[in-house]
């Protein structure tokens, strides 16, 4: 079975209505029928977090519906992997990426996996990772 | 709370799961691999309603449309920590 490494951005669009919602469950339906393994580092769960309290903070969606999702989330059959610590800023330096970035970069490019990300085509790194993106618009 | 009981133990399975255990008593091992299953399955009871909750989840959210470019919000979060 294909694995790969999943962005945050992604995940946020198999809850929430995006432009790129279809894609992004494309991706969430190949989860949830076994034709692939979806790995992310715990930091993830953290931004996802972020994501939805910033939401709720911008009254856009209400502290319940945040947990909910939240919750719904932490059940998600997602794999839980870290990048070397010491490889983290090396990356963010090679890549013009922020460490945060570079937690999932660092993560996909230690274990040779596409990085699936919503993130825009445009953006330095993933300019730079170029076929190891697998982009979701 | 605990409980008094007398059951038959398949001797092979026992030494099996001994294998996996720091616990020195079979007493302390039975409530290890009880504590271990109901963990276990718990976990399989949750990912397995995960699909339904999904649904119920998006049906709710299907009429909400968001102000905030996902990705957006995310970028603006990485690049202010």
């Amino acid at each position: 079975m294909n694995a790969y490494v999943i962005d945050t951005s992604v995940t946020l669009g198999w809850y929430l209505e995006e432009r790129f919602s279809e894609a992004a469950r494309a991706w969430q339906d190949r989860l949830l029928g076994g034709k692939v393994r979806l790995i992310t580092p715990s930091l993830h769960y953290w931004e996802f977090a972020n994501a939805l309290r910033t939401l709720v903070t911008r009254d856009e969606i209400d502290e319940g519906t945040a947990h909910e999702i939240y919750d719904l989330h932490l059940d998600a059959p997602l794999e839980l992997a870290e990048p070397e610590r010491g490889q983290v800023l090396k990356v963010a330096f090679e890549y013009g990426a922020t460490a945060y970035d570079a937690v999932f970069i660092a993560l996909a490019l230690a274990r040779e996996l596409p990085l699936v990300t919503a993130e825009r085509t445009t953006t330095r790194w993933v300019t730079k990772l170029g076929k190891r993106v697998e982009p979701v618009r | 709370m605990s409980m008094r009981t007398n059951i038959d133990l398949d001797e092979a399975l026992l030494a099996e799961a001994a294998k996996y255990s720091t616990s020195r008593s079979k007493r302390r091992l039975i409530q290890e691999a009880l504590a271990t299953f109901v963990a276990v399955k718990a976990e399989e009871r949750r990912r397995a309603t995960y699909r339904e909750r999904l649904e119920r989840v998006r049906g709710r959210l299907a009429d909400v449309r968001l102000r905030s470019d996902l990705r957006d919000l995310l970028r603006a979060d990485r690049d202010s920590r």
